[in-house]
């Protein structure tokens, strides 16, 4: 019953998608537009439901 | 085999060593630039999707989608829209953008309350609309706020759209 519990509660830590630090997010698009031209680098637009959780 | 949050998660990192990444929820892709909108439906549709494009939006060097990325093996994956990308920046055709984009303003607001589309508010004046997608606002201490369509609630979409005299 313990482990359980330990189980349920880290999975519920591990909850949804986390934004990689550095990333941009729709409304910053103009911003990361100036940063990839300044530094010769393409644009990824990554599309994801943000409610997924990592298994 | 990797789930689709798994790949997200790894994928979102990988293009992070080579690109400028902009993470997109699948209930925000309306806002999309419109090459990216027309990439994004074009093709599988199982997230996560990866669209690589210059800067300038011009061109689009790959597309992929869950199936294509479930190794996780991105040198492989990747490899040839990145000899893409450095064949543009050789032959010039790599846009970097420039194109001054077309804001609407929108003067004489004052301060108010505008929604989410989760549900919070902030307090701020709606200043201009930016390409007819990225509503602009100020908050009572002068910081700016860029907002799409897909991050606002519908009524206040209606409400900015009103003001600045856009159609609904």
């Amino acid at each position: 019953m313990k482990i359980f519990l330990v189980l349920s509660f880290a999975t519920s830590l591990a909850g949804a998608f986390s934004i990689p630090k550095g990333s941009f997010n729709l409304g910053q698009l103009e911003t990361a537009q100036k940063k990839a031209a300044a530094d010769d680098q393409p644009l990824a637009f990554v599309i994801v439901n943000k409610n997924a959780t990592p298994t | 085999m990797a789930c689709p949050g798994a790949v997200s998660l790894s994928v979102s990192k990988a293009v992070l060593t080579f690109s400028k990444s902009i993470v997109v929820d699948v209930s925000e892709t309306p806002g999309l630039p419109d090459k990216i909108k027309t990439a994004y439906r074009t093709g599988g549709a199982s997230v996560p999707i990866v669209i690589l494009c210059d800067p300038g939006l011009t061109q689009t060097f790959g597309r992929f989608d869950h199936p294509g990325m479930e190794s996780q093996k991105y040198d492989a994956i990747f490899k040839e829209a990145r000899e893409k990308i450095q064949k543009s920046l050789k032959d010039g055709t790599f846009s970097k953008g420039g194109k001054a984009p077309v804001v609407v303003k929108v003067e004489g607001t004052k301060i108010e309350s505008w929604k989410s589309a989760a549900g919070t508010a902030i307090e701020a004046k709606l200043i201009g609309i930016e390409d007819d997608s990225v509503y602009l606002f100020q908050t009572k201490d002068g910081k700016s706020i860029r907002a799409t369509a897909a991050q606002l609630d519908k009524a206040s979409v209606a409400k900015a759209r009103k003001l600045a005299k856009i159609k609904p």
